[in-house]
């Protein structure tokens, strides 16, 4: 999201607790409670699909049935009722527009109570965005531009009809079906995503961006997203998110599929501040994505940005194969978790073509009762000769209640590459305090700063529009912890 | 009345009594210099005055302009007008030199009802005040002292001391890791903003510092008490037989 | 087939302690052991015990006859321990200060529950070894003694197809000082040495491990170690025999101000699996942790460093630090860390780094440019890359000792190079 000042005043006369609290009185309409093969079917036919895809979902859907709920990471939460879950809600109103002005004027509203009336968008500079409200994609603006270069960036769902020889190919070749448990139940459920291809030479010209929002009770959000750079292309996609204040945890389980052909590069950058749950750990929402890029080609680079800000529970660790000689694959994150908050994410960067380089920089902040992990893997493996990783993972601890941890895992397989890894865990110590204190900055001021200067060099690789709401996110995000 | 009022003032620290009933009446337009060996609580005294947490006052008063800055937080103090410029100015990793500045003085002017700076007229300004302590541009854009050398540390100190334009400034041992040059420069930045309207109060236990920085009236501390004060000749004494001799005949 | 290989050992185990009252401390640990750990299980999983458990074998019954010819090499005082058992006869008597005897039951039943407690209670090791031991040794040095001497001691013997189980117990009380030296040179299939180190109040010790076992042995040591306050434990492993040697260290700060200090060295070539795992526990504040682990890994080898530091609520002030560096010499060695940070206190230094590659190009080429060919340039920095090591973990009056038994290892891996 761009956020001009006018936004940011905006948001900031809503409530002191969480921004984004409420509720739009869209009628939805749902599948029933649950999930089975027939709720699988009633998807796909909703969207209207065609076999081979419906195949897909069912193949994954029965791959989900022999899994079993992973339990290895350090979170903790109770068992998820599947059964309990509205797997497809779309509003009722419903989308095939072409122009802003069909846009429902109650979800219009919506928009603009967060702060990003959709009108202001066609005066920004250039940002296209793909609005995403409850599994329905609802407008996509800037499509002709876009079209003119012959880029697509369109609801996966739309893809599925227009582009299927696309799509049939790369769905699933970076994360396959029976990958993870929730990778599984997203192949099986997925309502929609974007779907972008940049086709052989192109530079996207703009920003691509989209939302997410999780609206009715019980409803799981299961998004997919894949984006498709063809031989010396770029394109830079940014993720925002943000979701109304709820009792019942919520489910996020989305996939995102990166391929970078030859020379071409991907950036994904994501800001996300889903409601986390109040003081105690009550509500929240619950992320548990697959994110992985799929370095193809030679030289080709994809690099993963993100502010985790927010959800009760975060679980992700966006990864990128090296596969073509000399691609680079980058991760730069900062995760804050403040009160009852957990997150165990990180990244894996996993070496299989010659001279292939990857770069790890992760800042943790736990705050409150938080538990804050950084699970990463660096895997060089034997056909990787001449690659090189650095890994810096920092944890900041604000007050003494809080954890943070570190489980780095290097394999290394060939004599020839270099692996280095540093990780260091620190607090805000007394003297930084004090000294900004006496320059007159108040306790919240003087950890804003402090924190944000930790965060730096991830901040940096931030788009710029991304990177002021990003800042402020921190800042938000910490309110209460210190002092 | 004056502008820094110290009465009587009382602190321990580990439950060792440091400041043993410390008074001091600094005027408008003053310059007092606090000379004491090691160990004789100057450091102390300006952590309190500072407001840090730890150094609360067990009993006394401190008046800043009539104010009592007893129940202000160090940064409420420093909004009203009082400065420290640290010993050892400790390392801001990633924090830009100009956006802590600027953030500084917004509060600062915040506070008074004046307008804040934008970006762009802070720079301006910050520029102006740079040069003058030989601060160059570069250095505003690294993170606030990281990888500074002693005299680039102290340099910033005073430029802030600038920038701020505060009441009292209390610049503990500000001498201290500085060779001639650099103290000549520091000095300079000090005395440019000696004024009637504000103090400044010198903390150091050499005397060579207050030859560039003239004060009107000097005051040994020795053991947490004032001993002795007087005018800048007692400087000399101190430097001619040492403070053992002070302390002997006190 | 296979399938009964593994659960004849674990028969054999019960069978072994079968005689003894369920009470008793054997008995209750071989109830514990019901085979070899699964791979999935996250401290296995980068040292598979796959092969040691399709290895027929049966728990050794020490030969009381049989002797060795390992000589003094550095100690002043040698003990023995031959097929797991100690040897009065083969050994020295103690200086005044510090003494040795075995555990009767009672106390056995304490070190057994001592261990328990520690999250060494499920290695196969504790389990095992505590069934089959011939007995627990006590070495305990008194209250306000300095040991001057440096007490060495050998564990060797075993046999082919048969597991062997050296127990040790060392305690030093208050403000005593020991230099221990430990030598693992078995012929073996398996070895499972046990110990519990206790470092009383201002007591410290300093410990140096060789393990040196058979081209053909597998080797699982377990450590625990439990510091009170102001205790220091400097420890060094240097690891460089058997066919697989996993020395794995549990260290509990439970005093404020302890001091450890972690080190290891591993040379791997041919086939080796080298292992070293270690768990540092800050459990209150003041404590200072500092681990260099250094590997060198030729031919087939693989090499793992697994290192967790875990600071508890309250152990504020903690200073943990510690650094793993690899380097690997053939094509088809591989290195794997997992350096961990589970951190739970807010005002701490922790810090650790790991890195795993190859030589620094720009000083072989340094070296190369002052006539020195890359072979002996290669020799050269790997040398300087552990006798740095090794100097800062041993005293001087070790290191040329110390740094020949990991030259010897080190000139056959890279002499495999060429």
């Amino acid at each position: 999201m761009v956020a001009t000042q006018e936004t940011i005043d905006k948001v900031k006369e809503v409530s002191q607790s969480y921004k984004y609290g409420f509720v739009t009185n869209l009628e939805a309409e749902k599948a029933p409670l649950g999930l089975n093969e027939d709720i699988v079917k009633f998807i796909s036919k909703k969207k209207k699909e065609p076999n081979w895809l419906l195949e897909w979902r069912l193949k994954a859907y029965k791959k989900w049935l022999t899994m079993k709920q992973p339990k290895w990471a350090m979170v903790d939460f109770p068992e998820i009722n599947f059964q309990d879950i509205y797997f497809y809600s779309a509003p009722k109103t419903k989308p095939k527009l072409n122009s802003l002005d069909e846009v429902d004027p109650e979800l219009l509203k919506t928009y603009e109570k967060l702060g990003i009336p959709i009108k202001e968008q066609e005066m920004l500079a250039g940002v296209a965005v793909d609005y995403v409200f409850d599994s329905v994609s609802v407008a996509t603006t800037f499509r002709e531009k876009l079209e003119k270069e012959g880029i697509i960036f369109c609801p996966i769902s739309e893809a599925v009809h227009n582009y299927p020889e696309l799509v049939k190919k790369y769905i699933g070749s970076v994360i396959p079906v029976g990958d993870n448990y929730y990778a599984a139940l997203n192949s099986a459920v997925f309502t929609d995503g974007s779907f972008v291809y940049i086709p052989k030479g192109v530079r996207c010209p703009m920003e691509l961006s989209t939302y997410f929002r999780i609206n009715e009770q019980n409803s799981g959000q299961f998004e997919r997203t894949l984006i498709i750079a063809e031989d010396d292309s770029y394109v830079s996609y940014l993720e925002g998110c943000t979701a109304p204040q709820r009792d019942e945890n919520q489910l996020h389980a989305a996939v995102v599929e990166l391929i970078a052909m030859d020379n071409a590069e991907i950036k994904y950058s994501t800001v996300q501040n889903w409601y986390p749950g109040d003081k105690d750990g009550k509500g929240g929402i619950y992320n548990f994505v697959t994110k992985r890029g799929n370095c193809l080609g030679k030289r080709s680079k994809i690099s993963w940005t993100q502010v985790e800000t927010g959800s009760a529970i975060t679980w992700k660790y966006p990864s990128c194969v090296l596969r073509g000689d000399e691609s680079v694959g980058e991760f730069y994150s900062v995760a804050v978790a403040n009160n009852a908050q957990q997150a165990d994410t990180g990244t894996k960067m996993i070496h299989i073509g010659k001279n292939t380089k990857s770069t790890i920089i992760s800042k943790g902040i736990s705050a409150g009762k938080a538990q804050n992990t950084y699970r990463g893997q660096v895997q060089i493996q034997k056909s990787a000769s001449g690659s090189r990783n650095f890994t810096q993972c920092d944890s900041l601890l604000i007050g003494d209640k809080c954890g943070a941890h570190t489980v780095p895992y290097i394999n290394q397989f060939t004599p020839s590459a270099r692996v280095e890894h540093e990780a260091t865990t620190s607090k805000i110590s007394e003297d930084q305090l004090f000294y900004c204190l006496q320059r007159g900055l108040d306790t919240e001021q003087a950890t804003s700063l402090i924190v944000n200067g930790f965060c730096k060099e991830v901040m940096k690789e931030l788009p710029m529009e991304f990177a002021v709401e990003a800042q402020k996110l921190i800042g938000i995000s910490l309110e209460g912890s210190v002092g | 009345m004056s502008l820094l009022e110290i009465k009587n003032t009382h602190l321990k620290l580990d439950n060792k009594e440091i400041l043993k009933g410390v008074s001091l009446s600094v005027n408008k337009g003053e310059v007092h210099a606090i000379m004491g060996p090691n160990g004789s609580g100057k450091s102390t005294l300006s952590y309190m005055l500072a407001g840090r947490e730890g150094y609360e006052l067990e009993t006394g008063e401190i008046l800043l302009e009539g104010n009592p800055l007893n129940e202000m937080s160090a940064d409420e103090r420093a909004r009203s007008g009082l400065f420290l410029a640290f010993q050892y100015p400790v390392e801001l990793p990633g924090v830009g030199g100009m956006s802590f500045l600027r953030e500084a003085v917004n509060s600062r002017r915040k506070f008074l009802g004046e307008e804040e700076f934008d970006h762009l007229g802070f720079v301006k300004e910050a520029r102006k005040e740079a040069s003058k302590m030989f601060v160059k541009d570069e250095m505003l854009k690294r993170a606030v002292n990281v990888g500074f050398s002693g005299g680039e540390k102290k340099r910033f100190e005073i430029l802030q001391m600038a920038m701020l334009k505060p009441k009292v400034s209390i610049l503990d041992e500000t001498d201290s890791g500085l060779d001639v040059d650099a103290l000549k420069i520091v000095s300079e930045g000090v005395n440019a903003q000696r004024n009637k309207e504000n103090a400044i109060v010198v903390i150091t236990h050499y005397q060579r510092l207050l030859d560039y920085i003239v004060p009107d009236f000097v005051h040994i501390l020795s053991d947490g008490a004032i001993i002795k004060s007087g005018g800048p000749e007692l400087a000399l004494e101190v430097e001619k037989n040492g403070y053992a001799g002070l302390i002997n005949a006190a | 087939m296979l399938h009964d290989v593994k659960e004849d050992y674990v028969r054999s185990i019960k069978k072994y302690t079968s005689s003894y009252h369920e009470n008793h401390f054997r008995s209750l640990a071989s109830k514990d052991f019901n085979g070899w750990p699964n791979p999935l299980e996250e401290k296995w999983r980068l040292s598979r015990l796959g092969a040691l458990s399709r290895i027929k074998m049966l728990p050794i019954k020490p030969d009381l006859k049989k002797v060795s010819d390992s000589n003094k090499k550095l100690g002043s005082y040698i003990l023995k321990f031959i097929d797991g058992a100690f040897r009065e006869d083969l050994s020295s008597e103690l200086p005044t200060g510090i003494s040795l005897k075995e555990l009767n039951e009672k106390e056995s039943l304490e070190f057994f529950h001592k261990i328990k407690e520690s999250d060494l209670n499920n290695h196969p090791s504790t389990n095992v070894s505590l069934s089959c031991t011939p007995s627990i040794i006590k070495l305990t040095v008194n209250k306000d003694t300095n040991v001057k001497e440096l007490i060495e001691i050998f564990y060797e013997g075993g046999h082919q197809n048969f597991s062997v189980h050296p127990v040790l117990y060392v305690e030093l009380k208050e403000n005593s000082h020991l230099s221990l030296i430990e030598n693992f040179n078995h012929f073996t299939s398996l070895v499972m040495p046990l110990q519990l180190t206790e470092i009383q109040e201002k007591g410290s010790l300093k410990s140096i491990k060789i393990f040196d076992d058979n081209d053909d042995t597998y080797n699982l040591s377990a450590h625990c170690a439990l510091l009170s306050k102001e205790a220091t434990f400097n420890s060094f492993s240097l690891v460089k025999g058997g066919i697989f040697t996993r020395s794995e260290t549990h260290a509990y700060l439970n005093g404020t101000n302890a001091k450890l200090n972690l080190n290891g060295v591993y040379i791997s070539g041919k086939k080796q699996h080298h292992d070293l795992t270690t768990a540092i526990y800050h459990d209150v504040p003041d404590c200072t942790s500092k681990q260099i682990v250094r590997g060198v890994l030729g031919g087939f080898s693989s090499g793992v460093f697994q290192g967790k530091v875990r600071v508890a609520p309250d152990a504020q002030k903690t200073d943990g630090q510690q650094m793993s560096k690899a380097i690997l010499v053939s094509k088809n060695a591989n290195a794997n860390a997992k350096p961990e940070l589970e951190i739970y206190a807010d005002d701490v230094v922790c810090a650790h780094g790991a890195t795993v590659g190859e030589l620094d190009d720009d000083q072989l080429f340094y070296l190369n440019s002052r006539g020195i060919p890359e072979n002996k340039a290669r020799q050269m920095l790997i040398q300087a890359f552990l006798k740095d090591i090794i100097n800062d973990s041993v005293d001087g009056q070790y290191h040329d000792y110390i740094f020949n038994e990991a030259q010897s290892s080190l000139s056959s891996i890279l002499n495999e190079e060429k």
